[in-house]
């Protein structure tokens, strides 16, 4: 928000750039979510195609997020917040992903097939 | 349910002692006397001295990131006393002839509380004390991002310790070790309050150590002197960096997982039950996604204190300094990459401990980076064998070993012969012990002087040097050759012969460090009481490098009068390079401080008392104390008077005074630099 309560005054070039990020970062938000509910709603796809694009929508949107609300874009300035933001994707990843490859691992070390901690 | 929930008569320390006297019973309700009496003594002390009010005027209630940190330093030295203390009873109890002195539940609870108490309540509190005094003197900042939740972050890290001491006087700790797995730890092996203890403990200090994490990270983000752009930086601030960001990604899985274990235990879940679809395979899971970074927030900090005492003391610009940085990077990320290494054991495919020990193999080679570094650094230096600069010393000497035998252990085949064997605990004490306290306590010797304005007594300094290293390798090197034949960890006893000389050893190893933390309780006794002839006023006083060196000691509340321009890595060495012994200031201008404010305590004081209640399932006064957190904490969020302001004027006086002190003190040479001359200034060419 400080960039639009800042003191260059409410019809600066730079507050109205700001505010035009501000709502396409909204209405992009808006649309993609629709899009979602109706994938998932409409049952023209098949259960796992409509997985994956609403997988598909649900990073498009974030990364419209960081670029409309917080102003991570590929300018200089924003780079060490970039990067910050990759990090912690990078860690993320690591952790959700190598602890279903390690659970997985086990499970199917049980007898119970890879994935499946079912009918433990 | 009455209000007090399930805390009955038996809990208090004292009555299990008086209905069944035996020396285990006795111990237990000795300790928990120790507790009772020492805080009633220092009560008195501080009453008749009539302390209470500076105390809580000037520290309790202060947001200045160096008594914040000097606070963290005296709660993690109080812990470390126990935590010693605690071993040593451990090591007697495996040299007495079985079954021992203490009952097997009571060796547990040892044990275990030596491991959390050791981890949490020591090492992470020293060095989140050391950062905090040392990194904003380093990259020219006047405080924490947020003093506030500097504070906050503090006093739950005292909240969390308190608890752990509470359960010597109310009730027990747990007996499940650090770790505490479930199954074990769950509600129906574990149905009394010791895992609650350990879960609210630790919830409580890695809510801080979180906060803690963003308050560095954002601080040296945001609050580095213009031109310090980040390859400028000393290396204690990279490495600061690092832990910080560790330490935000690191501790959510802890926090989470006891969390989750919580939810088992009273709220009838089911996450790592061993029926019911729970899996305690994800705890150890989660519990060492936490865990290994962890052991990089321990270590990391260390390796940045050794990176400013060695070329301090060797005379030299430290070698490599852009090769250290991305070691430590490195390091950094590497380290979320192998926490399977903790549990190669536990029933996972080959081919997946495969490539865990490879990735851990694979975390050395940074490691390995950094000790040439040093190494080379110290290489035709002019050696100067300060107490900061033997633990140093002693560090490298000594954490290579560990680092040898850790690599043996990443081998997941070699693994599977020494898992949960002694031959473990000597590794990670080999890496522990060095690497960290070592480190710290090099930290202290060092940098000291800008806390308080006075040196560490060298002769009592160095003779803990001596007493910790040769009782170091005493009490732990034996723990490798019996852990190979086959002892076990966490043993209450052993009946096995062959293993008793080597016990024997240990005991008196154990002893030895015993009497090298007495000498550094001396150590301060003696400093504080020989500090005019210590005092070092000009600031200065080993031919430091760093930035924080440029100002008096003590250092001011402002820490600086001006904030410098920084144009190269060592600008202090630079300075006086041109001759110079002051930095020359830039401009003067007001500056805000935050005022005192005894809040912090107050939240975290509702939150101690919160966890408590939950230990012993008093669930209202549990909500009433959660809700009361978060009114102070909006208090505090309206309240608008809450700088002051210090003049630009005030500022130049500062700076004026300290210049005229610079010039009027006699500068002395290397020679004397462990002598009463030494007051500040210290220079290679004798003057
Ligand atoms: C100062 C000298 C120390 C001595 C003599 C000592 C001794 C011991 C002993 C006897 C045990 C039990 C081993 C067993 O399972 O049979 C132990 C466990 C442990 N120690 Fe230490 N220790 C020392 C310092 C430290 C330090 C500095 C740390 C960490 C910063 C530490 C962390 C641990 C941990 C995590 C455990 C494992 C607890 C468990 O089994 O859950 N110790 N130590």
């Amino acid at each position: 928000m400080s960039h639009i309560n800042s003191d260059k005054g409410m019809d600066s070039g730079e507050y109205k750039h700001a505010m035009a990020r501000y709502v396409w970062g909204f209405a992009l938000s808006v649309v993609l979510t629709l899009a979602g509910v109706v994938i998932a709603g409409g049952g023209v796809f098949g259960a796992s195609l409509a997985w994956s694009i609403v997988g598909i929508l649900a990073i498009a949107q974030l990364i419209i997020q960081f670029w409309a609300f917080m102003h991570v874009d590929l300018s200089q300035e924003a780079r060490p917040d970039l990067y910050l933001v990759m990090f912690t994707f990078l860690i993320i990843i690591l952790m959700a992903a190598g602890t279903v490859w390690v659970l997985a691992d086990l499970a199917s070390r049980m007898g119970m097939g890879p994935g499946g901690m079912t009918g433990m | 349910m009455s209000i007090l929930g399930s805390l009955d008569l038996n809990d208090i320390f004292i009555v299990p002692f008086l209905k069944e006297p035996t020396l285990s019973t006795g111990i237990a309700a000795g300790a928990g006397g120790i507790v009772v009496l020492g805080a009633l003594a220092v009560a008195l002390w501080l009453t008749v001295k009539g302390w209470w009010k500076p105390l809580w005027s000037e520290w309790l209630t202060s947001l200045d990131h160096k008594k914040i940190g000097v606070m963290y330093i005296v709660l993690a030295a109080i812990m470390l006393i126990r935590g010693v203390l605690e071993a040593v009873v451990m090591r007697a109890q495996q040299v007495s002839p079985a079954p021992g002195f203490l009952s097997v539940e009571h060796h547990a609870e040892l044990f275990s509380t030596h491991g959390t108490i050791m981890i949490f309540f020591v090492a992470m509190p020293f060095l989140t004390g050391v950062i905090n005094v040392v990194m904003p003197l380093q990259i020219g900042a006047r405080d924490m991002e947020f003093p506030f939740m500097n504070a906050i972050s503090l006093w739950l890290s005292v909240g969390g310790a308190a608890l752990v001491m509470a359960s010597l006087v109310v009730g027990h700790f747990e007996t499940g070790g650090w770790t505490a797995y479930p199954p074990y730890t769950g509600i129906k092996l574990s149905p009394n309050e010791g895992v609650d203890y350990w879960i609210w403990s630790l919830a409580l200090t890695s809510v801080g150590t979180t906060l803690s994490g963003i308050n560095f990270a954002v601080t040296i983000y945001k609050q580095r002197a213009p031109g310090m752009d980040l390859m400028k930086m000393p290396i204690f601030a990279w490495t600061t960096l690092c832990t910080a960001i560790l330490m935000i990604f690191a501790m959510m899985p802890l926090t989470v997982a006891s969390l989750m274990l919580a939810l088992d235990r009273h709220a009838g879940f089911h996450f790592f039950t061993a029926s019911n679809g729970g899996n305690m395979m994800n705890f150890a899971n989660m519990f060492w996604l936490f865990g290994h970074p962890e052991v990089y927030i321990l270590i990391l900090p260390a390796f940045g204190v050794f990176s400013h005492v060695i070329p301090t003391f060797s005379g030299k610009k430290l070698y490599g300094y852009t090769s250290l940085v991305w070691a430590t990077i490195a390091i950094a990320v590497l380290s979320f990459t192998v926490w399977v290494h903790h549990f190669f054991t536990m029933g996972q495919t080959a081919h997946l401990n495969a490539i865990f020990g490879i990735a851990t193999m694979t975390i050395g080679v940074p490691t390995g980076v950094k000790v040439f570094n040093w190494l080379l650094t110290m290489w035709r230096g002019k050696l100067r064998f300060s107490t900061a600069m033997l633990f140093s010393a002693g560090f490298m000497f000594t954490f290579v070993i560990g680092g040898i035998t850790g690599v043996m252990l990443a081998n997941p085949t070699i693994d599977f012969a020494t898992h949960n064997s002694l031959f473990l605990v000597a590794h990670f004490h080999n890496m522990l012990i060095p690497g960290l306290l070592f480190g710290m306590f090099a930290a202290v010797n060092y940098w000291f002087p800008l806390a308080f304005g006075f040196r560490l007594d060298e002769k009592w300094g160095r003779r803990s040097f001596w007493l910790w290293m040769i009782g170091f390798y005493l009490a732990f090197m034996p723990l490798y050759a019996i852990g190979l034949m086959g002892a076990p960890r966490r043993m209450a006893f052993f009946t096995d012969p062959a293993y008793f000389p080597w016990l024997v050893v240990a005991m008196i190893g154990a002893l030895c460090v015993l009497a090298g933390l007495t000498s550094q309780v001396i150590q301060i006794w003696v400093s504080v009481k020989n500090r005019e002839s210590l005092m070092v006023p000009a600031g200065d006083p080993w031919d430091g490098r760093g930035l924080e060196w440029s100002l008096g000691c003590p250092v001011p509340e402002y820490d600086f009068t001006t904030v410098p321009n920084i144009t190269s890595r060592e600008p202090w060495v630079d300075t006086k390079a041109a001759g110079k012994h002051v930095m020359d200031p830039t401009e003067f201008v007001d500056i805000h401080l935050p005022k005192p404010t005894g809040l912090p305590i107050l939240v975290a004081g509702v939150a101690t008392v919160g966890a408590f209640a939950l230990i012993f399932e008093m669930w209202l006064i549990a909500a009433v104390c959660f809700v009361a957190m978060w009114v102070l904490v909006l208090i505090r969020s309206y309240d608008t008077d809450w700088e002051e302001t210090i003049t630009a004027e005030e500022l130049r006086e500062g700076y004026e005074a300290h210049k005229r002190l610079v010039e009027t003190t006699p500068k002395v040479s290397l020679d004397d630099e462990f002598t009463s001359k030494n007051r500040g200034l210290i220079l290679e060419e004798a003057v």
